[in-house]
């Protein structure tokens, strides 16, 4: 019997149909894989931090004035230093006032900010999880704070906190910790009410322009950031001793009333949704700056005996309950009054 | 044929294994074997940090430091735990990295030391039989300079008098007033009161500097000066922030020091045993 003919030859035709289409199926199963191979993000399964001039480049926001020559030095350091520990371009977003900033880290358009207390605050409050302090400075003695000096000018009558009442206030910011917060919060312990205790109060809109107003009349006194030492050794930073530096006040020209903390002090915040990987680069590189580079270090005005320590979420709690108990605070009055 | 292909690419090419570098091999030590994985309970470790290099972490016992070292400098190993000894030799293939931060205790500060700048000695050596002042007794005054005064060959015996001021600009002021050779500051210190508070205004500019650096460290992990800066980095970025991310693994990181609070980044010379002072 011809093997070629009849039910088996029909047989194997059909077979080989089959096994051509599975052929067909297979190489198109395999294309897709080949595909997915060659597509998938590699973040996706392999941690390693994105690098090279083509990668994405390292988005970075910092708050402050142009004004103050150690912060551009700042930036300019975080910049190169951060582009060349990661091998990837690194483009700060300027910001003049500190709600463009947190705003800026909230909505993703920047990868890293810094950010002090009360701003973190803000935007944990929008954000939640999606962003995280990293890390923050801790100074020579282990301290991790700062302070908030109440400030007033030298020829004015002004010695304690009770002959401000009445008189006009300056805050720095509503996000600010130093010059709004932690004031407002010690002078309620105190038993004051800084809504109706003052007989005007105004935002500055940023530490060197409450101290600008301050000298200029326009407030009474006004609360801003000391730091570079404690209440016991003096103050060597802050606007006021930076402006004093620049010859644009005299130091003398001021007496501090008041001295508040010492006060959770600014930290590195990143987006959570960033790679881990990318993360931890980050991390590493800004703890090794003082270490690796100490000249950058100190001409940047951090302190010589300082560095950078590992912090999260919780370096801020006592900062992110003051500042709902002054939201509800406020709401309630502003209830109450509109009651009245 | 095309089977084998699909197969190859799953497991080659889609496998999370497919990614994975060799693997990322810390020194140990211990009865000396070949690379091993981790004792299960140091896993969290081992655990932590191959997850967060995508990589296998597996341990490699030495006999002592020294062997670590060794094998350090010559890339059979990526990490270790080294001391000044240990270091001592392998300068330029080794580098510090990390650090442990003891809990109460003033770490790795940068000290700084001054003198007159009209003073015709210039090196630490030339103070020998000198007298110095510390800021204050508190141990970022007083203990930290006294031990990076020890790395140098500085010991005790070293000045024929030693004394403390209150603070820094008491300390800088018995400096002026001759009643000291040397004003021995925390860098902190040395640049509240060197700062100023006007325009081109130089506190300091009647001193000058003898000798600024920090303690040694008495132990720090090490890696191969070879190993690429970005995973330096991203090691440091781990394990600075162990102590809040991973309890467990830092435990077993730390596990060597009872007093341990966390780690600090080092500077590569962090351990060189140099001691220029005689």
């Amino acid at each position: 019997m011809d093997a070629t003919r009849g039910p088996g030859r029909l047989a194997r035709g059909i077979a080989a149909i089959l096994r051509a289409r599975m052929d067909l199926m297979m190489t198109k199963i395999a294309s897709l894989l080949l595909a997915a191979a060659l597509l998938l993000p590699v973040g996706g399964c392999n941690p390693k931090p994105e690098s090279g001039a083509s990668a994405p480049p390292l988005r970075i926001s910092m708050q402050g004035s142009n004004d103050d020559p150690a912060l551009v030095k700042r930036r300019e350091a975080y910049q190169q230093f951060l582009g060349k520990a990661t091998g990837r371009p690194v483009k700060l977003y300027e910001a003049s006032d500190y709600n463009g900033v947190i705003q800026a880290l909230a909505s993703g358009q920047v990868d890293i900010a810094t950010l002090a207390g009360a701003s973190y605050a803000n935007a944990d409050a929008q954000v939640g999880q999606k962003i995280a302090p990293i890390l923050t400075v801790r100074r020579a003695d282990g301290g991790t704070g700062y302070y908030s000096a109440l400030m007033v000018r030298d020829d004015s009558p002004f010695r304690s906190l009770a002959d401000l009442k009445g008189k006009r206030l300056g805050y720095v910011d509503f996000n600010s910790t130093s010059g709004y917060l932690y004031p407002r919060a010690q002078m309620r312990d105190a038993g004051i009410d800084p809504d109706t205790y003052f007989s005007n109060t105004a935002f500055a809109g940023g530490h060197t322009q409450a101290i600008m107003a301050l000298a200029n009349g326009q407030f009474d006194a006004t609360f801003v950031q000391v730091s570079g030492g404690d209440p016991v050794h003096g103050f060597s930073t802050g606007a006021v001793y930076t402006m004093a530096k620049r010859g644009l006040v005299d130091l003398k020209a001021f007496r501090t009333l008041w001295v508040i903390g010492p006060i959770p002090d600014t930290s590195i915040v990143v987006r959570t949704d960033r790679s881990q990987a990318d993360i931890d680069l980050v991390r590493g590189a800004m703890a090794s700056l003082p270490y690796d580079e100490p000249e950058i270090w100190s001409e940047i005005g951090q302190p010589e005996g300082s560095n950078f320590t590992a912090i999260d979420r919780r370096h801020y709690a006592e900062v992110i309950r003051l500042r709902n108990a002054d939201i509800a605070l406020r709401r309630k009055g502003g209830a109450e009054a509109g009651a009245r | 044929m095309i089977l084998r292909l699909m197969l190859a690419l799953l497991v080659l090419g889609l496998s999370p294994l497919a990614v994975q570098a060799a693997p990322f091999r810390i020194a140990s030590v211990g009865p000396q074997s070949p690379c091993r994985e981790f004792p299960d309970r140091e896993k969290a470790l081992a655990d932590l940090l191959s997850r967060r290099l995508g990589q296998t972490v597996v341990q490699c016992p030495f006999a002592s430091r020294a062997d670590a070292a060794k094998a350090l400098a010559g890339g059979q190993v990526d990490m270790a735990l080294l001391t000044p000894e240990s270091y001592a030799g392998h300068s330029g293939r080794v580098r510090a990295i990390l650090t442990l931060h003891l809990k109460d205790d003033p770490g790795r500060l940068p000290v700084v030391v001054a003198a007159l700048a009209t003073d015709r000695r210039t090196g630490l050596g030339d103070f020998k039989g000198g007298s110095a002042v510390f800021a204050s007794r508190a141990p970022y005054d007083l203990t930290t300079p006294r031990k990076a005064f020890a790395d140098q060959g500085v010991g005790s015996g070293f000045f024929r008098e030693e004394g403390t001021a209150g603070n820094a600009d008491a300390a800088a002021a018995q400096l002026r007033a001759g009643k000291s050779d040397l004003l021995v500051l925390n860098g902190d210190a040395w640049q509240r009161i060197c700062r100023g508070i006007k325009p081109d205004d130089r506190p300091c500019g009647d001193l000058k500097i003898i000798w600024k650096g920090r303690p040694r460290a008495e132990q720090a992990w090490a890696i191969s000066t070879s190993l690429p800066p970005q995973l330096r980095y991203r090691l440091i970025g781990i394990y600075l922030a162990m102590h809040l991310e991973s309890p467990e693994a830092f435990r077993v990181a730390s596990g060597f020091e009872p007093r341990a609070a966390f780690f600090d980044a080092a500077e590569a010379e962090a351990l060189s045993p140099a001691r220029n002072v005689r």
